[in-house]
């Protein structure tokens, strides 16, 4: 809608183009046209700004009218955008148990393997026990070997789920 | 492994007291290399800002938007929570990586508490077993080596893939994040826009005369002192300006009186007119300067945060690349653009500062 401002004297031109313009407004808000509600707003306001005083009122009415329009129209851009927003902030939760979850392991693993440590102790201590019995003891033998055993065993698990859970796990 | 066969040989113990030795000796010449874990806390302090500074300029807009349609503000506040909830993911995501490398290095750090333990083990070790070949302090050395560079792996592995994997989510969200500013930009404008078209339609009328009198007072205050320079120098050029020179030299100076007191009873009645109208137009002004300055925050805060968006998923880009690469990378450009926000939002919040900021996006 073009305005030839200098073109406008009478109140009746004034008034003349404050209806085109409102009839602009009408048909910008039903078409749902974002781009003619900006246009058709800025015309008003410049019309408040060089109309006669009696009209001003209705045009920044009218400009208030096609403002709350737009913020109606951003507010509905950003509803229609929350679905996908919530999907992609799920993945980027799951992400965030990943790495938690990866934290915890490293604590667990680290825990495991000093307990290793501390089965090895223990089996160094039995075999200072064999050691000394073996001359005349002999039949404690196979139940302190089968504990050797054990506890070998146990460091054996922890050092053979270390290797594949660590060095040879296939990132989270 | 040649000390096992030797100790196989001596002792039907050796070989399985032997076996975690030769286990552990493995795993360590297996990782091999050194690595190093960035430290990420930085970025995760930068990301719980740039939340924060953007939530900030929402607050700015939903309030604007209260102020003048509450019905509009609770849908605005409803619809905004997913935007909300996405940069907490940010926050507690770049949480988790931090926590995860701060983890991690004090977990290799705390390596050599694996190597005293092993140390004090093969000393028993030493004392029942010959362990030819191996001494305890080089296999306590193998075992801290071991020890921290797993954990630093398997945290890398982790972090490497959880941020090269998210990086096109992030890139997502933030499009999504930063559309949804540019909207909240569009509704803080139409709210500020609403209010300062509202107060100049309530003092249009005495804003329109307070202008127009003022520019009268002007004119004639002008006129007067050309009319008195004329009078002290007496050169015609000072009355070109105030359209004079019409007219007999002979009644120049009659005209000059007469124009003198015209003008003098016009700006006399100016001035009154302009005091009654001052103080209201004095509150027109002020309304007008702080709902302007409001926009201009308002839209600060908005731009920079949107900037801070973009600074941010190129910086996790770089991070991405710096953990595959094993290299370092920069937080400066994120850094300056939340200093930035946090600028804007104090440059009017607590009074004007010395200099206006100097990255305020516009």
């Amino acid at each position: 809608m073009e305005i030839k401002w200098t073109e406008l004297s009478s109140l009746n031109d004034w008034a003349l183009t404050l209806k085109r313009m409102l009839g602009e407004a009408e048909k910008a808000i039903k078409a749902d046209d974002r781009t003619a509600k900006e246009n058709t707003k800025k015309l008003l306001l410049e019309f408040s700004r060089r109309a006669p005083f009696k009209l001003r009122e209705t045009a920044v009415n009218a400009s208030i009218d096609l403002s709350n329009s737009i913020i109606d129209d951003a507010i509905e851009a950003i509803a229609g955008r929350n679905e996908e927003l919530l999907k992609l902030v799920g993945e980027i939760k799951d992400t965030t148990s990943d790495v938690k979850n990866a934290e915890e392991l490293i604590s667990f693993q680290v825990k495991r393997i000093m307990e290793g440590l501390d089965y090895m102790g223990k089996t160094v201590v039995i075999l200072q026990e064999v050691q000394k019995d073996l001359g005349d003891k002999n039949a404690d033998l196979s139940n302190k070997v089968k504990s050797v055993l054990d506890s070998v065993q146990q460091l054996h698990t922890v050092a053979k789920s270390f290797k594949a859970e660590v060095v040879n796990a296939k990132p989270a | 492994m040649d000390y096992t066969k030797t100790m196989r040989m001596r002792s039907p113990f050796l070989l399985v007291g032997a076996w975690p030795l030769a286990c552990l000796t493995a795993l360590a010449l297996l990782v091999g290399g050194c690595v190093s874990l960035p430290n990420l806390q930085g970025f995760a302090d930068e990301t719980s800002r740039m939340s924060l500074a953007i939530q900030k300029g929402y607050v700015q807009g939903e309030s604007a938007l209260a102020r003048v349609d509450t019905a509009r503000a609770r849908k605005l506040k409803r619809v905004w929570k997913p935007t909300q909830d996405a940069l907490t993911a940010l926050v507690a995501y770049s949480d988790a990586l931090a926590s995860l490398s701060n983890k991690a290095n004090d977990n290799a750090k705390g390596a050599a508490a694996f190597a005293g333990k092993f140390q004090k083990v093969t000393g028993y070790l030493q004392g029942v077993l010959p362990l030819s070949g191996i001494g305890s302090g080089e296999v306590s050395r193998l075992v801290e080596i071991a020890a921290r560079q797993l954990i630093l792996i398997k945290a890398q592995k982790t972090l490497s893939a959880a941020v090269r994997e998210s990086q096109p989510v992030m890139e997502q969200i933030v499009k999504i994040i930063d559309l949804n500013l540019a909207e909240l930009a569009v509704i803080h404008s139409e709210v500020m826009e609403q209010q300062i078209s509202r107060n100049w339609l309530k003092y249009s009328g005495i804003s329109a005369v307070y202008e127009a009198k003022m520019d009268e007072n002007k004119k004639g205050l002008n006129e007067l002192a050309a009319i008195a320079k004329y009078r002290s120098q007496r050169k015609r050029a000072f009355l070109e300006e105030i359209e004079l020179m019409a007219g007999p030299d002979s009644t120049l100076t009659k005209r000059l009186e007469d124009r003198e007191r015209l003008l003098t009873a016009q700006t006399r009645t100016a001035d009154e007119a302009i005091k009654g109208f001052d103080g209201a137009y004095k509150d027109y002004q002020k309304i007008n300067t702080d709902l302007t300055d409001q926009m201009t925050q308002g839209r600060a805060l908005v731009d920079n945060g949107r900037l801070a968006l973009g600074a941010w998923i190129r910086t996790h880009d770089g991070l991405s690349e710096s953990l595959s690469m094993r290299q370092s990378f920069s937080l400066r450009e994120l850094a300056t653009v939340v200093q930035g926000i946090e600028q804007v939002y104090e440059f009017y919040n607590q009074g004007p500062a010395p200099a206006r900021p100097t990255n305020i996006a516009r």
